[in-house]
């Protein structure tokens, strides 16, 4: 691999790296807080993707399909609280993680049998397939734009985390749930409020996904958010520096292997990279980030 | 009475129950492909059961090893005059192999248990939620290795016309096999230990390393059984692609697995019922269609797939035991006349 | 009475950890809950605040039953825990712990009056209050437990162990500071100790648990005098 290579890699690793670490992000709040592994997340991702699809079939401006899509979303995580996960308050991890698993696949059989299990397109608005050419290098306008929103919003999220009270209440109960409650912060009002900000992160990614993705199925949503768990692992586990640094390794390791591999691994690229990150996994059980703790 | 024995005795009235089943089979005729696909879904559920009943980790994987035995035996039993026309990557050796039945389940099952011991020794490492995940990052590398290796697999075209070698009765030996194997194993040291450390944090810790070592040795039985599986359902279905072995078969299998109840053999023998009638009685109607006044649904594709969920919820909601709960039947009928006054 | 606990019974599954015991703290009074490990005294104070909820009894604070409440309106109402283990927030720095504390009263907790006034009793946390709470030493963290806490300006503080693994110059400091809350601040304490002389020099009264019971209770001269107390806890040879 040539130099200029590499550096072409890593702009491409940097896009989808930030499309990572946005979904990885939303799950690791909620793993933080209550330990879950959502795996209807994929599904939120989904269903963003079809709120574009109708929107821009209709020929809606693009400032009304990013409001509709961010509330879908994030009405959807909240709703997926409220029914799915409330009545479990208190159930085991494990009941939470096959209840999301569960629900994943709900989501997905109700487009198939309410939409069609086909792919369906969603128009290409001129600009997300916009190139600019830097010196050597190819850089799309999607791109850029994936890059910016997702550090824009690194920066506001941080910003909510550190400054509000609420922030600041999720992040204490990432690390200690039941002292959140005993300063007298409502349980209730930290999940809501975790669920509505993975979902919003969701739509977030889901625009910037779909945008260059061009279609959009009952199933869409899994490979990426499957890849986003790896990122939360490959961080450390609830830990959201963690999942953002993750998110990124992921998109590069991905990249750069991707033009490292001659074609016959190329094939086994997907396998080649899971292989990798399971690898670091064993050199570091508690991920990239995260600290080794003790039990309890 | 030798513990090995004790147990096996145990699982007899699950063994019994499913010989009930198949008698019922041979007598009716007709049924037997479908109940040789629930003694094949029996056989894997058991497999998921060995491992995650005892470890308390869920594996999402298990479909990876499922699959590995499903390809063995059919590569090595597909009619070496297609094998030359498809599976043009393949060795010699194997393009002309056309081995006995039993030998190609045997083989499929050492694959299951090979891929067990290559991937847990590695994965098993982690704990609670990133085992999880690595186990997951497992079914996705078997589903690109399934579906890119062209010249072995066929790709995402798959292995087409497989020979009918699953009959009932083959099935139905499996089946009580893979019960009795897993009945045995739960009650072991082994298993009583694994069993000992979900419940309790602390002594798994304590005894850290051990647990990783019983973790893989369950890993690696379930792979055994999980390949053999894989082959009878190669058999039984005739034709294997991808998708087979990827996330909503997953879903399926965690159904049975937990709609049973997830800490006995006999539950995951309930499960694997209840999610075979469901597989068999409504795949039926994904083609119908439904007329809702106002717009009509045209094709119910994934019908069974929701039914499979409404179950599992119900189950998640009510009873996040299972229905048998947490005693072997036979455990909780030895408990019943210990009660009573003699 | 401040507080008034009732024929209060918790219970771990089948497991009974505290059966029946009656307690009374009156307005401005330090009482110490004394008893070896596994007597039942953490469990009482998490019946107290709501987060032990397998529990019958009556808890009443200023005569008005608060047993049915969720641990987060148990501390509205005016009684703060500060936890066993302390368990402060070790990824949040001192300040934004304690703007957590301040949560209850519906403050926001980060330059009030309370805050400073805590800031002045715990000097040392003033100096540290952009840092990590994981990098404060042992007894800093006790410090910071009990200051958030008080945030909420409770009426009633229950102390789980506030000296648990503090060198004895830091434990003298904590008894000093549990005295001048009192003095100083006006807030009645319920302390959960294992160090019993201590706890009985500072404390008005004290119940002592065993098994799960109150097996006696009195004042710091009745109890001293008293030959179980002595056997058990003071190294008198009855």
């Amino acid at each position: 691999m040539t130099f200029h290579e590499f550096v072409q890699q890593c702009i491409n690793g940097l896009s989808l790296g930030s499309t990572y670490a946005l979904l990885a992000l939303g799950l690791a709040v909620l793993f933080s807080i209550m330990g879950l592994i959502n795996f209807a997340h994929g599904e939120l991702l989904t269903i963003g993707g079809y709120v574009m699809w109708t929107t821009l079939h209709h020929d809606t401006s693009w400032w009304l399909v990013v409001p509709a899509t961010l509330l879908a979303t994030t009405l959807a995580a909240v709703a997926m609280e409220r029914i799915a996960f409330r009545p479990l308050r208190g159930a085991s991890i494990e009941t939470l993680l096959v209840t999301s698993f569960a629900l994943a696949f709900f989501i997905q059989t109700a487009l198939q049998i309410g939409v069609s299990a086909e792919p369906e397109p969603i128009a290409h608005t001129g600009w997300s397939s916009r190139g600019y050419s830097v010196g050597a290098y190819t850089i799309g306008l999607i791109q850029i734009v994936t890059t910016a929103v997702t550090f824009a919003v690194l920066v506001l999220l941080t910003f909510f985390l550190k400054r509000t009270l609420l922030g600041v209440s999720i992040r204490a109960a990432a690390e200690d749930f039941a002292v959140v409650r005993l300063m007298g912060v409502p349980a209730g009002r930290v999940v809501v409020s975790a669920f509505a900000l993975s979902g919003l992160l969701a739509g977030i990614a889901s625009l910037l996904f779909f945008a260059s993705a061009g279609s959009v199925s009952p199933t869409s949503g899994t490979p990426p958010v499957v890849a986003a768990f790896i990122a939360v692992v490959l961080g450390g586990l609830g830990n959201l520096t963690g999942a953002v640094v993750g998110g990124y390794v992921l998109g590069f390791a991905d990249q750069i292997l991707a033009a490292v591999h001659s074609n016959t691994i190329l094939q086994f690229h997907d396998a080649v990279v899971l292989a990798i990150l399971i690898g670091i996994l064993l050199l570091r059980p508690q991920g990239l980030v995260g600290r080794r703790e003790g039990i309890v | 009475m030798w513990w090995p024995l004790r147990s096996a005795a145990g699982a007899a009235l699950v063994a019994a129950s499913l010989a009930l089943v198949a008698a019922w089979g041979w007598l009716r005729g007709g049924e037997q492909t479908k109940l040789t696909h629930f003694f094949v879904n029996v056989t894997i559920v058991v497999a998921l059961q060995a491992f995650s009943g005892n470890s308390g980790i869920l594996s999402f994987g298990h479909m990876a090893l499922f699959g590995a035995g499903a390809y063995v035996a059919g590569i090595l039993t597909l009619d070496p005059a297609l094998k030359s026309i498809y599976l043009t990557s393949l060795p010699h050796f194997l393009q002309d192999a056309n081995p006995r039945w039993w030998i190609a389940l045997a083989l499929a099952a050492v694959a299951g248990g090979a891929l067990a011991l290559v991937s847990g020794i590695p994965i098993l490492r982690l704990d609670g939620a990133s085992a999880v995940i690595a186990i997951l990052a497992l079914l996705l590398i078997a589903d690109v290795v399934f579906g890119s290796w062209t010249g072995v697999t066929r790709g995402g075209a798959g292995l087409i016309g497989l020979p009918p070698e699953a009959t009932m009765g083959r099935a139905f030996a499996f089946a009580v096999a893979a019960v009795v194997a897993a009945r045995i194993f739960k009650d072991s040291k082994t298993g009583l230990l694994l069993r000992a450390s979900r419940e309790d944090a602390f002594s798994a810790a304590s005894v850290g390393v051990a647990v990783r070592a019983y973790r893989v040795r369950a890993w690696v039985l379930s792979g055994v059984i999980a390949g053999a599986g894989g082959a009878l359902f190669a058999w039984w279905i005739g034709t294997i692609s991808p998708t087979d072995f990827f996330l909503a078969p997953t879903f399926a299998l965690i159904v049975m697995f937990i709609v049973g109840g997830k800490r006995t053999v006999a539950g995951a023998v309930v499960g694997a019922a209840l999610v075979t009638l469901v597989q068999e009685q409504v795949r039926g109607y994904e083609d119908s269609s439904v007329h809702l006044g106002l717009f009509t649904i045209h094709r119910l594709t994934g019908l069974t797939q929701m039914v499979l969920v409404v179950m599992i919820l119900i189950v998640m909601y009510l009873r996040p035991e299972g229905i048998v709960g947490r005693e072997e039947p036979d455990e909780a009928v030895a408990r019943f006349l210990r009660r009573r006054p003699a | 009475m401040l507080l008034a606990v009732r024929g209060l019974t918790a219970r771990y599954g089948p497991v009974v950890a505290v059966r029946d015991v009656d307690l009374r703290v009156g307005e401005g009074e330090i009482v110490a809950l004394l008893g070896a490990n596994g007597a039942g005294k953490t469990t009482t104070l998490m019946s107290i605040v709501g987060l032990h909820r397998a529990r019958s009894g009556s808890i009443e604070l200023d005569g008005r039953e608060i047993g049915h409440l969720p641990a987060e309106k148990v501390v509205r109402q005016g009684v703060s825990l500060a936890p066993e283990g302390r368990r402060i927030f070790s990824g949040l720095t001192v300040a934004e712990n304690l703007r957590i504390g301040a949560a209850a009263a519906g403050r926001d907790g980060r330059d009030d009056g309370r805050r400073e006034r805590l800031l002045e009793l715990f000097p040392v946390l003033r100096e540290r209050l952009r840092l990590p709470a994981a990098s404060l030493s042992g007894g800093e963290q006790q410090q910071l437990a009990i200051a958030r806490a008080l945030m909420s300006g409770p009426k009633l503080l229950l102390l789980d162990e506030p000296t648990l693994g503090l060198a004895p110059k830091l434990v003298r400091l904590v008894f000093e500071l549990i005295v001048r809350l009192r003095d100083e601040e006006g807030v009645t304490i319920l302390l959960v100790e294992q160090n019993v002389h201590q706890a009985l020099a500072c404390c008005d009264r004290a119940y002592l648990m065993r098994v799960g019971s109150v097996e006696t209770e009195g004042t710091p001269e009745e109890l001293v005098r008293d030959r179980r107390v002595q056997a058990a806890y003071l190294g008198v040879p009855s």
